[in-house]
């Protein structure tokens, strides 16, 4: 895994702006080891609280889902989703580092308003709320355990 | 049909009466197209993939146009740009 280096003027720069949220959603493969993939994932925590000076605000796992069609010979992948804080114009470090990583399928950022709360950027997302809705009418009721969330 | 009935001096005939008692001054898809009139446009992203399964089409999973999802405008923008996120994350498929 390729490591980019930041000049001593960015990081000076940095601090005077204001960081943005933003959505980030990983897809590794279907075949990827467990280990590999939360080796992969707390480096790139890592790259985004400690080098970047960001924030982890909600980190959730989405399971094995199956693809509407095929990408680069998978049908299944494991989901990430990630609520940040970080600054815009090192973003595109973070991209370059999340590139170079072979277990990646896709990878995706997306801006979030300025309306929108803190408050409501920790809480669940949609997609795991209806997750967890469909698997009640199934199985029953389940009670979410600190073992079922997702940690680093 | 309505001018009719504003129009009291004018002479209505029976048959005429009797038609309009059964068939309503309404248009038939009116019920249909207003289903959707209360969505708001916080509502649609692109996580909830049952609530945009709705709009899309089942032969060609095409999003249907403005006239047939019964949104409003603002919600019709969001809509088809969830869709491309949906379909780039592989939740939805593309066109078959």
């Amino acid at each position: 895994m390729a490591i980019s280096i930041i000049k001593k003027a960015q990081l000076s720069k940095s601090n005077d702006v204001v960081s943005k949220f933003y959505e980030m959603i990983l897809m590794f493969r279907s075949n990827a080891i467990t280990h590999d993939m939360h080796s992969d994932l707390s480096s790139i925590m890592s790259m985004i609280t400690v080098r970047f000076g960001g924030k982890v605000l909600n980190s959730e796992y989405w399971g094995l889902r199956p693809l509407a069609y095929e990408i680069s010979g998978n049908k299944k992948s494991h989901y990430y989703y990630f609520t940040i804080s970080i600054n815009p114009d090192l973003l595109a470090n973070l991209k370059s580092l999340i590139l170079n990583n072979q277990n990646l399928i896709r990878h995706l950022f997306l801006s979030i308003d300025k309306d929108v709360s803190t408050s409501d950027l920790k809480s669940k997302s949609v997609m795991l709320k209806n997750l967890q809705r469909d698997m009640e009418k199934e199985m029953g009721e389940i009670v979410f355990n600190e073992s079922n969330i997702f940690k680093i | 049909m309505k001018i009719l009935k504003d129009q009291t001096n004018l002479p209505i005939s029976d048959i005429a009466k009797k038609v309009l008692s059964i068939v309503g001054t309404q248009s038939v898809f009116a019920k249909q197209n207003s289903r959707n009139a209360d969505i708001k446009k916080q509502a649609i992203t692109y996580m909830d993939i049952q609530l945009l399964k709705e709009f899309l089409t089942d032969s060609s999973r095409k999003i249907m146009g403005m006239r047939h999802t019964g949104v409003k405008e603002e919600v019709q923008q969001m809509l088809e740009k969830h869709v491309q996120i949906a379909r780039f994350l592989g939740l939805l498929p593309f066109l078959k």
